[in-house]
């Protein structure tokens, strides 16, 4: 299974990224949206874990050319939020994300649990 | 849910590096925003603020450094609602949060070598007081 980390926080980049290859998961991980739409373009993960705060361009914008391209009907987005992002989740949903996660409180097997869910569909 | 106790061991070097890095971050933008020079990037100034504070919240949560990242949810509210327009008194609002950063980097000095933060509940209220105006 792989998964395109977009993520621009090294310590979550790190912290994930070390749990998911743990568990024999294989991790991209991109380190903001433009990045993350160059490695897109290259392959194509299972599952995209998408942090939605970063610079050039935000979870948002990733999520609006997702659209654009047609992606986002052939790779499911998990949102990677946190506290007080309840809207945001809301908006992420309407472009097209599949879910969320709070990367905040760490339930390793939940994130895990969510990933494979959506790999499988 | 926090940590496990072997995963903060394991996290707290690089949790230390990336925190001081936001933190210098901040303290930065906040003088620069204090200061009135570079006009022509506040809003830039703004919005880098208010990712820091994003990001140096989720991380100290995810740690258990719940005060932290209380001070920050403040920050990242209050130039969330402003990242797009002028900061409502900004003398005052700018030197509340320029506190908030200091006390902030003293709690990161705490957690480096007692493995605590410190309280924050003083820094927190004043906070709340003067950033919800």
């Amino acid at each position: 299974m792989r998964v395109l980390l977009i993520e621009d926080d090294k310590f979550f980049q790190d912290f994930y990224a070390f749990k998911l290859r743990e568990k024999n998961v294989e991790v991209e991980v991109a380190s903001n949206g433009e990045e993350g739409l160059q490695k897109l373009s290259e392959k194509l993960p299972d599952v995209i874990l998408l942090d939605l705060i970063m610079p050039k361009k935000d979870g948002f914008e990733v999520l609006q050319a997702m659209t654009a391209n047609g992606l986002i009907e052939k790779v499911p987005v998990l949102v990677f939020s946190t506290l007080g992002q309840e809207k945001d989740v809301t908006k992420a949903t309407q472009l097209g994300a599949k879910g969320y996660v709070n990367k905040s409180f760490f339930d390793f097997d939940r994130l895990l649990e969510k990933i494979v869910e959506l790999s499988q569909k | 849910m926090v940590m496990k106790q072997e995963d903060i061991a394991r996290y707290k070097k690089l949790y230390l590096q990336t925190a001081r890095e936001y933190m210098t971050k901040l303290d930065e933008n906040v003088s620069l925003l204090l200061s009135g020079e570079a006009q022509d990037m506040q809003q830039d100034l703004r919005e880098e603020i208010h990712r820091g504070a994003h990001s140096l919240k989720s991380q100290s949560i995810l740690m258990g450094y719940t005060s932290i990242g209380e001070v920050c949810a403040i920050i990242e509210r209050f130039f969330e609602k402003n990242k797009e327009k002028e900061l409502p008194s900004p003398q005052e609002t700018l030197k509340a949060v320029d506190a908030g950063v200091k006390k902030m980097i003293t709690s990161l000095n705490e957690i480096e070598q007692h493995d605590q933060e410190i309280d924050l509940a003083t820094e927190i209220t004043q906070l709340q007081k003067i950033l919800t105006l």
